[in-house]
C-alpha cells in the first residue's frame, strides 16, 4: 500500500498524507484519532496559511510515515542546536501538574511500581513529589508518599530476609531434595541463580541443557 | 484591487435586509425569542481564535507578534540571503514553498489589496476551533478582537471562494460582514440550526474542524492580546503520561522528551505571561 507524504510541518511532526486516495491529516502522538480525514481545501490552506511544506514523498506503510515524521521532528531539533532533554530538566514539568495528577502518580508508585519490584523508581517518584510543597500541605498525599517510602524499605527489608532464610535453608533442602543437581553444579552457582529469580521475580525456571 | 475590508463594510445593508427577513420568519414561527437569543448570544460572547500548533505558538510567544507565511518567509529569505551572500527573491522562495498551491495563493492574493498582511483566524464562541489547523486555540481578548480597526468575517474559509482562474467574489461579498454584522451573518449561515441546538453545543457547530466563520485582520496580533490558550484533554493527558515516564526515568523516545521539554517550555511563556491555559475534555467542557 503506497502512502503519499503531501507536506510537512517538521517542527511539530505534522504531515499530510494520501492514502487510498483519500486525503489525511496526521499529528503526534499517531495514534488512530491522530488521523483526520481532510479536503484538498484544507491541505491548500495549511500550505497557505499554516507553514506546512508542500512535498512528495512516496512510502510503503503507515509505520514509515510515522518514522519519517518523528526522525524529521528530531531534526528540526537537531538543527536547531537543542539537545536532547535530560530526565532531571523534564522533572520540572511538575510544576504544572494538577494535584489530581499528583495524587494518582503516588497511587501509580504504590499500586505499579512497588509490586514490580521497582523500588527505586518508586522511591524516586515520591522524593520528588516530596520536594513540592503542594504535596507535603496535602494530608491525603503526605501520608501516601511516607507510607510509599516505607513500604519501599519494608519491601526490600523482607527481601533481604527472605534471601538470608534462602541462603541458610539451601544447601540442606538441595542436598535433600536434588542430590543430583549438586553433583552436577557448584552450590555458589546455584545460590547466584537462585538470588536472581528472588529478586527478578521470575517465575519460569531457568533451563540448563547441560551434556 | 479590492479592499476586502470595504467589501465587508458593503454589505452590511445586504446582511441587514436579510438578518429583518429571518426575524420575521422566525417571528411567524413563533420563535422569536429564541432568535433574539441566538442574536443577542452572538453580539455578546465571540472573539477570534487561531489555532496553532506548538512550534508556532512558542515563536508567536518568545517573538511577541503572531506573524502570517508571508512574514515568515519574508523573515527565513533575510536569514539565507545574509547567510549565504546570495540573493532569493520573495517571489521565488515562495514559489518553491508553495509549488501546485501558490496558484490559489495567488489568485487570492492578487484579488484583494495588502494580502500579503492577511492574518487569518476564525469567529469563536467557546470550543477548541479547527484543531486540524493546530491542537492550541488561542483566544484573543475579546476587548482586543473589538479594537483591530481592520476586521472581516467570511461565512467560510476563503480559499473556497477561489475557482479556476479567479475568486467568486459576487458570493464573497454576500458572504462578508463587519464586527457589526457577524451575529446576522452568523444567523444566515445557521438559520436551520436555531432552535434546534443546545446554547452548549453552539460552540462546537460554529467553530471546529467541520466549519467555521473565517476572520481575517491586517491588525497586528501581540502575545499580549491573547485571553487564554484552549487545548485538548487528549493533550493535558499525552503531558501527564510523559511526566510519569521521565520521573521513573522510562522516557525512551527521543521525540516524546523533545515534545515534554517544548510543552513544559511552552507552559513556562504562557505563565511568565499571565496568559491562563483552558482544558477542554471530550464533552467539550
Amino acid at each position: 500500500m503506497e502512502i503519499k507524504i503531501m507536506a510537512t510541518a517538521p517542527n511539530d511532526g505534522w504531515g499530510f498524507i494520501e492514502k487510498e486516495e483519500k486525503l489525511f491529516l496526521l499529528r503526534p502522538p499517531y495514534t488512530t484519532s491522530d488521523l483526520i480525514e481532510v479536503t484538498i481545501k484544507d491541505l491548500s490552506k495549511a500550505i497557505h496559511s499554516y507553514g506546512f511544506e508542500e512535498c512528495a514523498i512516496s512510502l510503503n506503510s503507515m509505520h514509515e510515515v510515522v518514522k519519517f515524521l518523528k526522525e524529521a521532528y528530531i531534526e528540526t531539533k537537531k538543527t536547531q542546536g537543542i539537545e536532547l532533554p535530560s530526565f532531571e530538566k523534564l522533572r520540572e514539568g511538575l510544576k504544572y501538574a494538577t494535584d489530581d495528577v499528583l495524587l494518582e502518580y503516588l497511587k501509580r508508585a504504590k499500586s505499579e511500581l512497588i509490586p514490580e519490584g521497582k523500588f527505586d523508581a518508586a522511591e524516586s517518584v515520591t522524593i520528588d513529589l516530596m520536594k513540592l510543597e503542594r504535596v507535603m500541605t496535602n494530608l491525603e498525599m503526605q501520608k501516601m508518599a511516607i507510607a510509599i517510602l516505607e513500604n519501599c524499605k519494608e519491601e526490600r527489608e523482607r527481601l533481604r530476609d527472605l534471601e538470608n532464610q534462602i541462603r541458610d535453608n539451601q544447601e540442606e533442602t538441595w542436598k535433600a531434595r536434588f542430590l543430583g543437581v549438586v553433583s552436577i553444579y557448584p552450590i555458589d552457582a546455584i545460590k547466584k541463580h537462585q538470588k536472581a529469580i528472588a529478586e527478578n521475580g521470575q517465575i519460569l525456571p531457568m533451563c540448563y541443557c547441560g551434556a | 484591487m479590492k479592499n476586502i475590508f470595504d467589501m465587508a463594510d458593503q454589505n452590511s445593508d445586504n446582511l441587514k435586509t436579510r438578518h429583518k427577513l429571518l426575524k420575521e420568519k422566525h417571528e411567524n414561527q413563533n420563535n422569536l425569542d429564541l432568535f433574539k437569543n441566538f442574536i443577542d448570544f452572538m453580539r455578546d460572547k465571540p472573539t477570534i481564535s487561531i489555532n496553532i500548533r506548538q512550534g508556532v505558538l512558542i515563536s508567536f510567544l518568545i517573538q511577541g507578534v503572531y506573524k502570517n507565511r508571508y512574514e515568515v518567509t519574508t523573515e527565513r529569505i533575510e536569514e539565507l540571503n545574509g547567510k549565504r551572500k546570495i540573493g532569493i527573491s520573495h517571489e521565488t522562495a515562495m514559489d518553491l514553498q508553495l509549488k501546485p498551491h501558490k496558484k490559489e495563493r495567488k489568485i487570492f492574493n492578487s484579488t484583494f489589496e495588502c494580502a500579503e498582511k492577511f492574518k487569518y483566524g476564525a469567529l469563536n464562541i467557546g470550543g477548541l476551533g479547527p484543531e486540524k489547523f493546530g491542537e492550541y486555540c488561542v483566544i484573543i481578548k475579546r476587548k482586543q478582537s473589538n479594537e483591530y480597526s481592520l476586521l472581516a468575517f467570511i461565512k467560510e474559509d476563503s480559499l473556497k471562494y477561489v475557482e479556476e482562474n479567479s475568486v467568486d467574489v459576487e458570493r464573497l461579498s454576500r458572504d462578508i460582514a463587519n464586527r457589526e454584522c457577524v451575529p446576522a451573518l452568523v444567523a444566515l449561515k445557521h438559520e436551520n440550526e436555531i432552535g434546534g441546538i443546545p446554547f452548549d453545543e453552539l460552540a462546537s457547530m460554529i467553530c471546529s474542524n467541520e466549519g467555521y466563520i473565517e476572520a481575517i485582520t491586517k491588525g497586528e496580533i501581540k502575545n499580549v492580546h491573547i485571553e487564554c490558550v484552549r487545548m485538548r484533554q487528549s493533550v493535558s493527558n499525552r503531558f501527564e503520561n510523559d511526566l510519569y515516564k521521565a520521573l521513573i526515568s522510562e522516557l525512551s523516545d527521543a521525540e516524546e522528551r523533545y515534545w515534554l521539554e517544548a510543552f513544559i517550555n511552552m507552559r513556562d511563556l504562557l505563565h511568565n505571561l499571565g496568559i491562563r491555559v483552558e482544558v477542554i475534555d471530550e464533552n467539550g467542557n
